[in-house]
């Protein structure tokens, strides 16, 4: 015998009428009551050291589920089909055959796990089997020729029975005929007999030997023998523990068995089952997707490596393919590219981890490239008799569209509130409960000197603290709506807060936290400051000319000024007012600047040198000092400036008269120019000799009413920097200050060519 | 920083042999659980979720640590450090985790002794005709589109509208726990960093024994990809398991335990 110790095949149990009803004898002397469930025939089985869970597929005679239906706990309940589908749920992985003539495919409603298969006939049923065996054979073969495997394939049909009616003698002559057909005896070196379970003989020889002899006890007298394929079994078992077993046959009212001794364990024909178990089952299962068919929506069945094992009809009108196209193909075929890493990256762990997944968004693969947007929910389940995977996929075009605006949405304003908050001079931080930070923008990171990523890691305790160790003094946290506190902070620098508290509380009613918002109000603050400088200085300024504007003209009125006082007084009265205009001109000057963004300048090039010689002739040195000191390189001699004439002189003037005011009589003012060609700007540099400007007083020059002189003996409202700096501009340019307290000031005017 | 508990770091088995196992994308330590029972008598078997997955500390995610696959590296040696392991460590990875593993090799020489590559990729993204890591870059920003509407759907997270990095574990819903990372900015952060790097030179640098684990029909590693890397890992071995998927050792966990203590003999032999 060609023994291949890595042989396997394809295991069929057939559990017929008469052997239910020997397992319900042996079941009451085995384990003292009678079975009434699979689980029971189970456990009787394996007395007989057959396991049904060993088998690839069993049959079972519908008497058996008749059997079932009259005994306890179903008592011929109406309900008891479904009871009895409970049962065979528990019994997983191997597909059923029932077959039987008392009862049709619409009686037993079993689940997709449990194979369902009728024939009326038991012979028929052994015929079909027969047949399909057949053909698995020869398709077997096909594939072996190609492998050029040497090896011919090996069936095995272990029927247990016991006096079948109607199968007589005949009918196992046509049955080892057809066994023969396909090989099945070229394996078979032994028979065994046995009577009540006693060994009664092992004869090992050549096949036809064998058959021979087969068909010699089961014509000769030996009638008595009774056999029972398990305890041949069991004995063979003990002897060859590595063998299974063959075939069994039966005649009238006694039994024989003729046993092919082989080792199939990892045959290749065994793995070839294996692989084509589904399609091997549908020869004989006639289970379909047909009701599905019907349903709204996309169902598949894959095994567990997602290998489509079927796919409902509406699944294929979607998707535009035909059946053989898509069943024994991958899932991933289906998918397009994104939604394939999808699958690998969370839904197969998912599924590997807990079996199912809900309401995961994917997309399949349309017609002409469409991507249908879908919605899965899968299952592990058992689908004839395999771990199964069970997908329905429902189309969610319109959900689809709906969701991707939302996001949209979502990011559109996710960008716009981020940059307002990310640019926002004001801070912002939400709370929860729980004394997390929800939220916080840029600038509460800046306040405590954190990312706004290592914000997030701190508990609002610690930002509080943090706070505090910024501040000056100590402040209070606002606790309630409409509470303020003023926060003073140190660092990074001089700031004044003005913190207050908002609840944000969900459409449902829920506290979503607690909102603190921070105003820096420093430069409010200031500007309160330099209002309140600007009436001082303002009403002083005003006042002083207005006073002798008033008491002159008061002295006129009273008629008591002599007639020579008359013209001083008059002139005086003209100085002050003149001034006061002056005065007021300037005021009107920057706001107009201001107001009107340097619309209305009149800009021409003119030559730097012209522009500089009519500035300094125009401008009146007071009296008893020095000239200005000029100093203009040649090479500046055909530099064009593009400005207003007048606004240009007007920005000389005033930082030449701020140098003479603010310097000695004897301190010298002078004019440079310069051009830096690497940079093609223009510097004209006004140097003095004067009292300077103390550091912490430069940041502020520019602002409106700023005095230096503190003391109010230097003329002056404070306005000439501030419109110097606007219309510088609005001529391209800009002014810088360097200076030192008692050793004179440098002002720079840079043009930009 | 406690980055036991950071990283949630758990420690199980006896043995002097270290083996530290690297979770792979949408995942976490959990998708172990079929092989560590296998080597529970014979090694040491520390493992780890990547901050923001699993039951890591979600509060010490950081956007700019975790956009580059070097902070999850990062991660590794700052658990390797903690726990004071500084060679002898075999690293076992799963996806991207075989890319990050090989970066703290580069980072930490003398830390690993070999590498078992799981479903490794240096690279998803086309390269014609040199490289073809399996998708165009277009298909990948595909995958952050739908991984933002799966999310929308699963996470009931504050919504990053106002935060555009809202990510201080502040999604403590039911989800939370669940197997896959639920916190988009951290999933996408994470998706970003895996599915966008190119560690092709960084393989190339490696020379430490590695086994590459490669599946026949994984439709996140191709083949071709598989015998790349065999080609630049100049002390690899590859054995193709001639399964689908792309989780073998969730899949086929035997397969995997086999090809580990077959490779494990094969190295102490060669020692």
């Amino acid at each position: 015998m060609p023994m291949n110790q890595s042989m396997r095949c394809l295991n069929i149990l057939v559990i017929d009428e008469s052997l239910i009803l020997d397992l319900l004898n042996k079941s009451l002397t085995y384990f003292g009551h009678s079975v009434f469930a699979f689980n029971d025939i189970v456990k009787a089985l394996k007395v007989y050291e057959v396991n049904p869970l060993n088998f690839d597929v069993i049959i079972i005679d519908q008497k058996y589920l008749d059997i079932l239906k009259s005994l306890p706990p179903f008592n011929n309940d109406d309900d008891a089909t479904t009871l009895i589908k409970n049962h065979f749920d528990r019994i997983p992985h191997i597909p059923f055959l029932i077959w039987g003539e008392n009862i049709q495919s619409t009686e037993l409603k079993f689940s997709n796990e449990t194979s369902l298969y009728l024939l009326n006939k038991n012979y028929n049923a052994l015929k079909t089997i027969g047949n399909w065996l057949s053909d698995v054979a020869e398709e077997y073969l096909t594939i072996s020729d190609v492998n050029k495997e040497n090896e011919n394939p090996v069936y095995q049909l272990i029927y247990a029975s016991k006096a079948v009616d109607n199968l007589g003698e005949n009918d196992l002559i046509a049955i080892l005929t057809m066994a023969r057909k396909f090989n099945q005896l070229s394996y078979i070196t032994g028979m065994l007999i046995y009577h009540h379970g006693f060994f009664l003989q092992i004869i090992e020889g050549e096949k036809a030997d064998i058959i021979d002899l087969f068909y010699s006890q089961i014509t000769n007298d030996k009638r008595h023998h009774h056999i029972s394929v398990f305890n041949e079994g069991y004995a063979l078992k003990r002897e060859f523990p590595n063998w299974q077993m063959g075939f069994y046959g039966t005649n009238d009212h006694e039994t024989y068995s003729l046993l092919g001794l082989t080792d199939f364990k990892n045959h290749p024909a065994g793995q070839f089952f294996r692989r084509h178990l589904t399609q091997i089952q549908k020869h004989f299962l006639h289970f379909e997707l047909d009701d599905f068919d019907y349903l709204p929506c996309l169902i598949l069945i894959t095994d567990i490596n997602g290998i489509i094992l079927k796919a409902n009809s509406e699944l294929l009108r979607l998707i535009g393919k035909e059946r053989e196209d898509v069943e024994g193909k991958s899932i991933n075929e289906l998918l397009p590219p994104a939604s394939r890493i999808f699958l690998q990256t969370h839904v197969w762990p998912m599924l590997c981890h807990q079996e199912n997944v809900n309401e995961i968004h994917l997309k399949l693969c349309g017609q002409d490239h469409a991507r249908i947007p879908v919605i899965l929910n899968c299952k592990k389940g058992i689908f004839e008799g395999i771990e199964s995977y069970f997908w329905t996929f429902f189309v969610s075009i319109e959900r689809d569209k709906f969701e991707v605006e939302i996001l949209e949405s979502q990011r559109r304003t996710e960008s716009m509130l981020k940059t307002i908050f990310h640019i926002s001079p004001n801070g912002y931080l939400l709370v929860d409960d729980s004394h997390r930070i929800l939220f916080a923008n840029d600038m509460i990171a800046r306040l405590i000197e954190h990312s706004v990523n290592d914000l997030y890691a701190l508990s609002s305790h610690q930002f509080w603290n943090s706070l505090a160790r910024h501040s000056q003094k100590n402040f209070s946290i606002p606790q309630e709506i409409g509470e303020t506190h003023y926060i003073d902070l140190i660092k990074p620098r001089l700031i004044k807060l003005m913190c207050s508290m908002q609840p944000i509380v969900l459409s449902n009613g829920n506290a979503l936290g607690s909102l603190f918002y921070f105003n820096d109000i420093t430069k409010e603050e200031e500007s309160n400051r330099i209002k309140s400088e600007f009436l001082t200085h303002a009403s002083h300024e005003l006042r002083t000319p207005l006073a002798l504007i008033h008491g002159y003209s008061e002295l006129l009125d009273n008629g008591i000024v002599s007639v020579e006082s008359q013209s001083s007084i008059t002139h005086m009265i003209y100085e002050q007012s003149t001034w006061l205009i002056a005065m007021v001109d300037e005021l009107l000057d920057l706001h107009r600047i201001e107001t009107r963004a340097g619309i209305g300048f009149e800009k021409y090039n003119y030559l730097l040198t012209d522009l500089i010689h009519e500035t300094l002739a125009e401008f009146a040195v007071p009296n008893g000092r020095q000239a200005i000191g000029l100093s203009l390189p040649p090479e500046l001699k055909n530099i064009e400036l593009y400005v207003d004439k007048i606004k240009f002189k007007q920005v000389i003037f005033y930082i030449i008269d701020n140098a003479y005011k603010y310097s000695s009589n004897k301190g010298r003012v002078s004019l440079y120019a310069s051009f830096n060609n690497a940079n093609n700007t223009l510097d004209i540099e006004i140097t003095d000799e004067g009292i300077g400007v103390a550091e912490t007083d430069i940041p502020h020059l520019f602002e409106r009413f700023f005095r230096v002189d503190k003391s109010g003996n230097i003329p002056g409202i404070g306005l000439g920097l501030t419109i110097a700096k606007e219309i510088m501009m609005f001529l391209n340019g800009e002014i810088h200050f360097k200076s030192l307290p008692n050793q004179g000031s440098q002002v720079v005017v840079r043009f930009y060519l | 920083m406690d980055f036991i508990k950071r990283n949630n770091v758990c420690i199980q088995g006896d043995g002097d042999a270290i083996l530290l196992y690297a979770h792979g994308f949408g995942c976490s330590q959990a998708m172990w659980n079929r092989i560590t029972p296998a080597f529970n008598h014979s090694h040491k078997q520390i493992l780890f979720d990547y901050v923001g997955s699993g039951q890591s500390d979600l509060s010490a995610f950081n956007v700019e640590r975790y956009s580059s696959l070097n902070g999850y590296a990062q991660d590794v040696i700052d658990i390797c450090d903690t726990l004071n392991l500084h060679e002898n460590v075999t690293f076992v990875g799963h996806s991207v985790s075989c890319s990050i593993g090989l970066i703290a090799c580069l980072l930490r020489p003398q830390l690993f002794n070999q590498f078992i590559l799981i479903g490794a990729s240096p690279c998803f993204i086309n390269f014609p005709p040199d490289y073809m890591g399996g998708f165009e870059r277009e298909d990948l920003v595909d995958l952050l589109a739908l991984m933002d509407q799966n999310y929308l759907g699963w996470a009931n997270y504050l919504s990053p509208i106002v935060a555009g990095e809202q990510q201080n574990g502040a999604i403590s819903g039911e989800l939370s726990d669940s197997f896959c990372s639920t916190d988009p900015l951290v999933t996408k952060t994470f998706a970003k960093a895996t599915f966008f790097a190119d560690n092709r030179d960084e393989f190339a640098r490696v020379h430490k024994p590695c086994l590459i684990l490669q599946n026949s029909h994984d439709s996140l590693t191709p083949v071709s990809v598989g015998e790349y890397m065999h080609r630049q890992l100049k002390n690899s071995q590859l054995t193709i398991f001639d399964i689908a998927g792309h989780c073998a050792h969730m899949s086929h966990p035997a397969l995997v335990i086999d090809a580990m203590k077959k490779n494990f003999c094969l190295q102490s032999d060669t020692r």
